[in-house]
């Protein structure tokens, strides 16, 4: 392995895992946050329906 | 269920790999490796078995010959000196001056005959002086 | 506290990038391994965050288990992620240091071994977490496993002391810094950001937490 790749695949890898986290993170922050904005509204309306 | 079956079987996962890393940990870790002193005060006990010797490979002690791959070294700890013989091109930060950790049998020459060379660094950093 | 978050990623993101350049152009190539130090700037700063991230597990599953806040188990629960997903970079970005300078990607050194088992306890903490059928009891279990768990940071950190292994030695301890200035500054900034990075981290998986609490304790009771 040249230094070149060596640190290119480390580099990739650590920054690849953080990224890959984060946006898991934020994704399931967005439904969270749909969820409860779907909860407060009137139970049983369509949009709640939709949301979920 | 279909989630719950996979969380166990990933916890069966987690639990075996635990169990095989604390058994490999317990035979390999606490003493890593043995200097040549070690190795030549309990020679007897430790010919013809796999052994971890480490240190300093001695300046001007190696000779590579790429034709028949034959890599000839000694390791050094200061006081105690052994001779080793490795079938295959050093690794690629092998260096004279500096330690090496190989892994083999020790045969009945007194010679280490290793199937692995790890190299094994210090923890000082600096970079290269310009030579004059 | 979201602006508080924001802040703090942006700082984050600045001197990531900043430790980005630093790492890669700005400093110098070491005398024995050349170019191949500088996959120290991640491995070192990723280990330092697990570090962080048990820490932060020990101190949340001790209050949680004595006060028995919910808030405190949601601290524990993101960290206890956080510390599993960096002891796996910290292992990775190790393995493919290891493999060009001393010639292995893996060995029984006890350095390697209890690093290991570090992320081995904390993946079992999350399973035990999601396999738990009533979460309050997952949510002790799991407090007890992460502070048994954090027993292994002091364990790994001296591990190179008190055994005869493969892994150098720290370079840099109280008084004696065996690494050139520069280096020293490249590792400092990138230990920095990575501190930084690990604190946005965990304030959005905290956010989140609380968040999907918040939606279960509404789903519950309509």
């Amino acid at each position: 392995m040249t230094p070149a790749v060596a640190i290119a695949l480390a580099y990739t890898v650590v920054g690849a895992g953080i990224l890959i986290y984060l946006q898991r993170v934020r994704r399931r922050l967005r439904k969270a946050e749909a969820d409860l904005r779907a909860q407060g509204e009137p139970s049983g309306s369509a949009e709640a329906l939709t949301v979920r | 269920m279909m989630r719950r079956t996979r969380l166990l079987i990933a916890a069966v996962v987690v639990v075996a790999a635990l169990i095989y890393v604390i058994i490999g940990g317990i035979r390999g870790a606490v003493v890593y490796y043995i200097t040549p002193s070690e190795l030549l005060a309990q020679a007897e006990q430790a010919r013809e078995k796999t052994i971890r010797v480490g240190g300093r490979v001695v300046p001007g002690s190696k000779t590579w010959d790429p034709a028949t791959q034959e890599l000839r070294f000694r390791l050094t700890d200061g006081s105690a000196t052994v001779a080793v013989q490795y079938h295959g091109a050093p690794p690629g930060l092998f260096t004279e001056g500096q330690g090496a950790i190989v892994e083999g049998s020790w045969d009945q020459a007194g010679v280490v005959r290793a199937r692995s060379i790890i190299v094994k660094h210090s923890e000082e950093y600096a970079p290269p002086t310009p030579r004059p | 506290m979201r602006s508080l978050s924001s802040l703090v990623g942006g700082a984050a993101v600045i001197l990531l990038a900043a430790g980005l350049y630093v790492g890669l152009v700005a400093s110098p190539p070491d005398a024995f391994q050349g170019d191949y130090v500088r996959i120290m700037y991640v491995h070192v700063p990723s280990a330092f965050v697990a570090y962080l991230a048990v820490g932060t597990v020990f101190v949340a599953s001790i209050l949680y288990l004595w006060r028995g806040r919910e808030v405190y188990d949601h601290v524990a629960h993101s960290a206890g992620e956080l510390a599993a997903l960096f002891t796996a970079l910290a292992l990775a970005g190790g393995m493919i240091w290891g493999k060009p300078v001393w010639g292995t990607w893996w060995t029984w050194d006890a350095r390697l071994v209890t690093t290991a088992i570090l992320f081995l306890i904390f993946a079992g903490y999350l399973l035990v977490r999601e396999l738990a059928e009533d979460r309050r009891r997952g949510a002790r279990l799991a407090a007890v496993i992460g502070i048994i768990g954090a027993l292994d940071v002091p364990i790994i950190h001296y591990s190179v002391v008190w055994f005869r292994t493969l892994h150098q030695p720290a370079s840099i301890v109280r008084g004696d810094i065996k690494m050139a200035p520069p280096m020293v500054t490249a590792l400092m900034i990138n230990l920095l950001a990575f501190a930084l990075l690990y604190l946005y981290l965990l304030l959005q998986r905290v956010r989140l937490e609380r968040l999907e609490a918040a939606g279960a304790a509404a789903g519950a009771e309509s």
